[in-house]
């Protein structure tokens, strides 16, 4: 054989193709001093990157000197990229030591300057094909979503109204919610495009319309559930159903930008959830302990909803004869400068 | 709040201990203030020394046919030197932080003030002191002997013997004085030197728990404490406090109290058989007993609630306890006319006493309000109309105080079906929330708050709060309230 072809990949920090460089050899040109100008039409065994016209793979980095590196093989056919004297060396791209010399194998990625290269020859093994996802959640999908929430949000703040109706207020509260939808699944795009090249403005655009359809859905259902139910903790703290939904709303965008680092993403948008459930309750806890405002259910909602029996006076006043131990402890040991008991506190 | 305060709400203040910031500024702006000096009255007293136990009299200095002028030249002349300022002092500072009056009432220098004069330093011995000054100017210590909170008041003891000293008409004590009888009141308002007031007797406060004397004269701050007489001098109240937004409408503390008080004083010195010196009250002491008052006081007045009940009134379907006692000041208010047009009606009904008990400057209990809110849907439907309803399911303000002095709020709550009667229970939803007061012990404010559950388009919106209750009270007159709430029999 006496022809061979390369190819010289620039990539990306995470390491996908930016730019293909092919470049045809002819073997039987006996290796030649790297410095000697390359001949257009037969190339030597060497191939010269930088930053000069002169070299094969031109790199338009102010980090990359005019004659960088040169990559050449040797008889027993193995690649070799060697420094040519630069300021910023030859590096592996995960490794700290400057190298003169490095041997290239199909996945070595070596960094020069700010770039990042790849030498893989046409022998190069691909990832088997993938394949497509089933063709769900198209533009119509995400529209729908998007409707069901928005409606919601009409529905919710209808049944809210007892005043005279406002539409500029509706109009707004849905130009504010689109909008915000939008900024959202704008950023999220511009990653998926940064990171894998591709958009994917529709899946983005259906994940965060389906998370704000489960966050709305939450707020609406939960005063009702906590009234229906009698338990004002499922109002007090449906706060955390909520940062679950944004949690996996946000693992879900960054499944969509790479499915690389998956542990990772699903660690990130856990604390992300974890966080937002950290801090509500603690302002929770901090804003009972300031404040002398009575904690209870403030929503009222139509009788028949209701789902629990009703009391007997006597049960319910045998109740609030409960509480007087825990005021009478509260005044002991709240004077002692304690944090407030009972902050957090259902047992009664 | 369904119901604005200020729609409600009679503001009475007490003639309070006079702010510093005030103070600081009035001195600022007018130097020459400082500059005025008492006008030098006759020093004449009677040295009358008064055998412990009983009040004797003075008899009158003046004749009830002077001129006005020269009776009130006259009073003034013989109280003058039994009148006293009473300052607070912050130690730290050594600047007065409030200020109020008292006077004289035992040849061995106890004297009469407010207790919220000395309220500051009765709690907070180690961050106030006490001082009195003269019309004279001179100044001396002062003792904390006793106190009455229900009645506002304080006795003192000064620091040295043989003092003039004023006695208390034994008209007042029994109740005989005559409505437009002429009165003066005496003390230093604003700092700015002893003043004496003309007034007329008003009989006592209609509508009040507490006895107060109605007097119509002008009161200011650092009046508080000073004593108003009669022409013949002799005292027949205590300065305490006026009402805001009107025009000398003041109030006294009846003299029977302040001569009570002092017996109680006097009593306890004798059983000790110790000197005035060694009776002062401590902190803990002073907390004790304000403790043990606020209790008495409540135990008497929810008996008689408790024992009079509730009457009940009608609004829509539904039957609403109201409070029977006269002492209840009830007010209402709809919002039918309002425009635009409401979307569910509205009629509040609130009636409250107008008693309270001042503590101290951030505590302030004592009040019962109950209120009740009807309201029927025009053109909301189920879900909006709920919403409505949670707009006004507020708890009814139940007292003053920070977490200095309360406890958190805490609250239970649960659907309740009201009554045994079957007819006329219903179903309602019950929130119940206590605070406990931190330095009296068995002492709560307790809110309650009611909304019936058994229409989707009415409701009645029930609220009852009592301040400085004990638990006890609090669960009979709750209890007695709830059960009160019913559906109207159907009138065929």
């Amino acid at each position: 054989m006496t022809r061979e072809t390369i190819w010289v990949e620039v990539l990306s920090r995470t390491h996908e193709v930016i730019s293909r460089h092919r470049i045809d050899l002819d073997l039987q040109v006996s290796p030649l001093d790297p410095t000697e100008p390359a001949n257009p039409t037969t190339r030597s065994r060497a191939i010269r990157v930088g930053r000069a016209y002169e070299n094969d793979v031109i790199l338009d980095d102010p980090h990359v000197a005019a004659h960088h590196l040169s990559l050449s093989m040797d008889e027993n056919g193995t690649w070799f990229a060697q420094d040519m004297g630069s300021i910023n060396g030859l590096y592996l791209s995960r490794g700290r030591q400057k190298q003169s010399r490095i041997k290239l194998t199909e996945d070595t990625v070596i960094t020069v300057g700010g770039t990042l290269l790849r030498v893989r020859s046409r022998a190069a093994a691909v990832a088997p094909e993938r394949a497509m996802p089933p063709a769900r959640h198209g533009w119509k999908a995400a529209i729908l979503v998007l409707m069901l929430a928005l409606g919601l949000v009409l529905l919710q703040s209808w049944l809210s109204r007892t005043g005279e109706t406002s539409w500029t207020a509706m109009i707004g509260q849905l130009i504010v919610i689109g909008g915000a939808l939008l900024i959202w699944v704008g950023g999220w795009s511009l990653d998926s495009r940064f990171y894998s090249g591709q958009a994917k403005y529709e899946r983005h655009f259906y994940i965060a319309a389906a998370g704000l359809l489960a966050i709305i859905f939450v707020a609406a259902t939960s005063d009702i559930l906590a009234f229906a139910l009698s338990s004002s903790p499922v109002a007090e703290y449906s706060f955390m159903a909520t940062m679950i939904v944004i949690g996996i709303t946000i693992f879900n965008h960054m499944r969509e930008v790479s499915s690389r680092h998956m542990r990772l993403k699903i660690a990130g948008a856990a604390a992300i959830a974890a966080l937002g459930i950290g801090v509500g309750s603690l302002s929770r806890s901090e804003s009972s302990t300031n404040t002398q405002t009575a904690q209870y259910l403030r929503q009222l909602k139509p009788p028949a909803t209701r789902l629990v029996p009703s009391k007997t006076e006597e049960v319910f006043f045998a109740g609030a004869e409960k509480l007087k131990d825990r005021l009478d402890r509260a005044r002991t040991e709240e004077q002692s400068g304690g944090i407030a008991a009972g902050a957090l506190d259902f047992d009664d | 709040m369904p119901i604005k305060r200020s729609h409600f709400a009679i503001a009475c203040v007490w003639l309070a201990p006079l702010p510093f910031v005030f103070a600081f500024t009035f001195a600022q702006a007018n130097p020459q203030s400082k500059l005025l000096k008492p006008p030098q009255g006759s020093m004449s007293a009677p040295a009358v020394s008064i055998a412990p136990g009983s009040i004797t009299l003075i008899t009158p200095p003046v004749a009830a046919t002077m001129p006005v002028s020269a009776a009130a030249e006259t009073v003034y002349a013989a109280a003058r030197p039994r009148l006293l300022q009473i300052r607070t002092l912050l130690t730290a500072a050594g600047k007065q932080s409030s200020l109020g009056s008292g006077f004289v009432v035992t040849a061995d220098g106890m004297a009469i003030t407010n207790y919220h004069v000395v309220s500051q330093y009765a709690l907070e011995p180690a961050t106030y002191r006490m001082e009195y000054a003269t019309p004279e100017g001179t100044k001396g210590a002062l003792k904390l002997l006793a106190v009455d909170v229900t009645n506002d008041l304080a006795v003192v003891q000064l620091d040295k013997n043989d003092y003039p000293f004023f006695t208390f008409n034994p008209r007042a004590i029994d109740g005989s004085l005559a409505k437009g009888e002429r009165m003066y009141a005496m003390g230093n308002p604003h700092d700015i030197g002893f003043t004496i007031v003309e007034g007329t007797y008003n009989n006592l406060v209609d509508k009040s728990y507490q006895e107060r004397i109605h007097f119509s004269g002008a009161m200011n701050p650092g009046m508080s404490g000073g004593p108003t007489v009669s022409v013949d001098g002799r005292v027949i109240g205590i300065n305490v406090a006026k009402r805001v937004g009107s025009d000398l409408v003041s109030f006294l503390v009846p003299a029977r109290f302040g001569a009570a008080l002092l017996e109680r004083a006097r009593h306890t010195m004798l059983e000790t058989r110790a000197g005035a010196q060694d009776l002062a009250l401590t902190p803990e002491k002073t907390r004790i007993e304000i403790g043990k008052q606020l209790t008495a006081w409540q135990a008497a007045l929810y008996k008689t609630l408790l024992e009079q009940g509730f009457r009940t009134t009608t609004s829509g379907p539904y039957q609403a306890p109201e409070p029977v006692a006269a002492w209840f000041s009830c007010w209402a208010r709809t919002n039918g006319e309002q425009i635009p047009k409401p979307r569910a009606l509205l009629n509040s009904t609130q009636c409250n006493t107008q008693t309270w008990l001042f503590i101290s400057n951030n505590l302030q209990t004592g009040a019962i309000e109950i209120s009740h809110s009807y309201a029927k849907s025009i053109d909301l439907n189920a879900f909006q109309f709920a919403a409505f309803l949670s707009q006004n399911y507020n708890l009814a303000w139940s007292g003053s105080g920070g977490r200095k002095y309360v406890t958190q709020n805490q609250c239970t709550e649960d659907f309740v079906v009201s009554g045994t009667d079957n007819a006329k229970s219903l179903p309602m939803r019950v929130v119940w929330c206590a605070k406990a007061f931190r330095d009296f012990p068995e002492i709560y404010n307790v809110s309650v708050l009611a909304v019936t559950q058994d229409k989707s388009d009415q409701a009645l919106i029930s609220r009852l709060a009592m301040s400085g209750v004990s638990y006890a009270n609090a669960l009979a007159l709750g209890k007695r309230f709830i059960s009160s709430i019913s559906v109207a029999e159907v009138i065929k």
